[in-house]
């Protein structure tokens, strides 16, 4: 009964002597350390317990049984050769008289048991390595308390504390943490107890030495109350931070400086140009006066060669007439025959001097009417072809400044074909659109290079000039085309507001 | 036999003297009445009912013209004959539009003026040959359109209509996105083409055909 318990026990069984020499084992010893049928009775202790590599692992004590009970495991090869791990206990048996002559050897297989066991280590290996990282400071604590227990390298690197300090358990997170960050603190605790970890949060801590540092913080709950905390000297981070905003601030200023001085510049140079638009407002303020004293100066005396002059010499001329009778004499008759040829001359030049000075028609009738007079006095005056077409008057007036402008740009543009073109044909043109009014000269001359003679002569014509001058005082604008051998043709265009005559 | 009733307009007195002399002088006409400027003209001569108002063109306050169309829509019978001044043909044609139905010159005042009374008092029109000569070569400078017969490409249309709206050469090259070079040979071939001598024969061309209508 005995032997068929100890032949079938779940662990493996042997005895032995004295020496060492196995005397009894059951079928599971054998098995276990993957003898197969090799019976390991009479053999020794020492070449039975061999591990998978063949080596006794075990240092058997020389008197064996003196300092038994001994407990080690054993990694034994199989036949299968998977790897086993064997818990072996000898224990002395003591005779009757209480001296140990024979022992006993249990064998357990502890495989799974080991193979935990060595996967616990491996952890713990890895989160030493994890610990021992050098630029991640690392801290377990105490929730409650805020007690430091335990840190790696690199946090008491950072903190300048050593081992020692924690073994006290006299360090505490409000002794390391900057006064004024101790509510940064706080707020970290209770996010740890409600959530279990907390953002990071950047602050300063002071080291054993009282130096400050800044250390960017997070950290997560392990247990109901305990922590790890990570931690990153940032002091070095913040310091360049520091310095790139000195930098940039520095930068700022100077950018702020020199668009100081651009913005003075600019002003100044607004102030050129507003002084330069001034000047040449008054430029044209003047310009413009000057031609409306010219023009009423000639209005004044054209209406004076008119309506005095004129109205005289035909008052003499009805005097004249009066005289002539019946009763007069040959040599009286011929002398009134040439009074009246000298006053009709007289009376006839008054008329064109005015005519020439300013046509009182302008005033009086308007534009469209006074041109196509003074275009066909010129054409038979000059010998030259005139065409000319209006379009758009229907008796409508422009403001005065409007049409003296468009007749004097004519005139000149006129003056100019006599002078300059040598044109057989002239073409006149005059338009009044509903905003603008234009008039067109064009004529078959000879044509001149525009660019030439407006931009790079020394002086510009005077006549191309007066009349740009004369557009741009009624805010018109003046174009020239011409074509060497083709002729010319000046284009006006006066800008109106629909109102009708100012 | 009865004389023809002259009235007077004229602001220089010494102009009206001198006029009343002269035709006071002729046997078949007297000068019933005279003013001084056209409001007075207005209020004497209807009731005056002369034949013929002998008015200056140029007077104060209200001027010839002004006188003139009043005084015919009052009293349509009296005839007006515009004396002026002016021998340009500029006032001539808002006197006849007025309703003047004749047009001397002072510098002429005398035989002229005397034949003027007797050719509007007939029922004609009298204008001084010194300004009628002008009204004549200006009418006569228009021509027939007998170009319509004859086409033009697309491009020549196209160019012919802007440059009739006033464009420059270069505006229209900017327009068409061509160079003004090319401008000038489309204006000088479709010119040549439609036998146009200037530009005024463009705008008539074009108004003729009625292109800027449909633009």
């Amino acid at each position: 009964m005995l032997r068929a318990m100890v032949q079938h026990s779940a662990s493996g069984l042997g005895c032995f002597d004295a020496d060492g020499i196995l005397t009894f084992a059951n079928h599971l010893f054998s098995e276990l350390l993957g003898r197969g049928e090799r019976s390991p009775i009479g053999c020794h202790l020492r070449d039975v317990l061999k591990d998978s590599a063949g080596a006794s692992c075990v240092a058997l004590p020389a008197r064996l049984l003196e300092e038994i009970p001994q407990e080690f495991v054993l990694e034994s090869g199989t036949a299968s050769d998977a790897v086993r791990w064997l818990e072996v206990i000898l224990t002395p048996v003591p005779d009757t008289e209480g001296r140990a002559t024979a022992g006993i050897v249990t064998l357990s297989d502890v495989t799974s048991r080991q193979e935990a066991e060595i996967e616990l280590r491996l952890s713990v290996a890895r989160l030493k390595r994890a610990t021992e990282i050098s630029t991640v400071g690392m801290v377990f604590f105490a929730l409650q308390s805020g007690e430091l227990m335990d840190a790696n390298d690199a946090f008491l690197r950072m903190s300048g504390y050593q081992v020692e300090d924690f073994n006290c358990r006299v360090l505490r997170w409000d002794r390391l943490i900057a006064s004024e960050w101790k509510d940064s603190w706080e707020l970290a605790r209770d996010e740890l107890k409600q959530v279990g970890q907390t953002v990071r949060r950047e602050f300063e801590l002071t080291g054993r030495d009282g130096r400050r540092w800044w250390a960017l913080f997070a950290a997560t709950r392990l247990s109901a109350d305990e922590g790890v905390a990570f931690v990153v000297d940032t002091t070095e981070r913040n310091h360049a931070e520091k310095m790139l905003e000195r930098y940039r601030e520095e930068l700022e200023e100077c950018v702020q400086e020199r668009t100081a001085e651009l913005d003075e510049a600019n002003g100044a140079l607004r102030d050129e140009i507003v002084e330069r638009k001034r000047a040449e407002a008054v430029r044209h303020e003047l310009l413009r006066k000057l031609v409306d004293v010219q023009e009423n100066e000639r209005r004044h005396i054209s209406r004076e060669l008119h309506d005095e002059v004129g109205q005289h010499l035909t008052a003499l001329m009805l005097g004249l007439k009066s005289l002539e009778g019946p009763s007069n004499d040959e040599a009286a008759a011929g002398t009134l025959r040439q009074l009246k040829e000298i006053t009709e001359t007289v009376g006839k030049e008054i008329h064109e001097m005015a005519l020439q000075l300013r046509p009182t028609a302008l005033d009086d009738v308007g534009l469209e009417r006074t041109l196509a007079n003074y275009v066909e006095q010129w054409s038979t005056r000059a010998g030259i072809e005139v065409d000319f077409h209006s379009s758009g008057w229907e008796g409508e007036r422009l403001s005065s400044v409007i049409e003296t402008t468009l007749y004097r740009i004519a005139q000149e543009a006129l003056t100019n074909v006599l002078k300059h073109a040598a044109a057989s044909q002239v073409s006149i043109i005059l338009e009044r659109h509903s905003d603008q009014a234009v008039v067109i000269v064009e004529d078959n001359g000879k044509g001149f290079a525009v660019d030439c003679v407006e931009r790079h002569a020394d002086r510009p014509p005077l006549g191309l000039l007066g009349m740009r001058e004369r557009a741009t005082l009624v805010l018109g604008e003046l174009k020239i085309e011409s074509t060497e051998g083709e002729g010319t043709t000046i284009f006006a265009r006066v800008p109106f507001q629909s109102s009708p005559t100012l | 036999m009865r004389k023809l009733r002259i009235f007077l307009a004229d602001d220089h007195v010494v102009v009206r003297e001198g006029l009343r002399r002269l035709i006071d002088s002729e046997k078949d006409m007297e000068v019933v009445g005279e003013a001084n400027d056209g409001r007075e003209a207005l209020s004497r001569a209807p009731e005056l009912n002369p034949d013929i108002a002998v008015m200056d063109i140029s007077m104060p306050d209200l001027n010839g013209a002004q006188t003139t169309q009043r005084l015919k829509r009052m009293t349509p019978a009296i005839k007006v004959l515009a004396l002026t001044v002016h021998e340009d043909t500029s006032y001539l044609r808002e006197l006849l539009d007025a309703g003047a139905s004749g047009y001397v010159v002072k510098r002429a005042a005398g035989d002229e003026l005397i034949r003027a009374i007797r050719a509007v008092a007939a029922g004609g029109v009298y204008i001084d040959p010194r300004v009628a000569g002008k009204v004549i070569s200006t009418y006569a400078r228009i021509k027939p359109g007998a170009t319509s017969s004859i086409e033009l490409s697309e491009r020549e249309t196209e160019v012919l209509k802007l440059i009739a709206k006033g464009h420059t050469n270069k505006e229209i090259a900017g327009q068409l996105g061509v160079s003004v070079k090319t401008i000038e040979t489309y204006k000088a071939r479709s010119m040549d083409k439609l036998g146009l001598r200037s530009r005024v024969d463009i705008v008539r061309v074009v108004g003729e055909r009625g292109w800027l209508a449909t633009s």
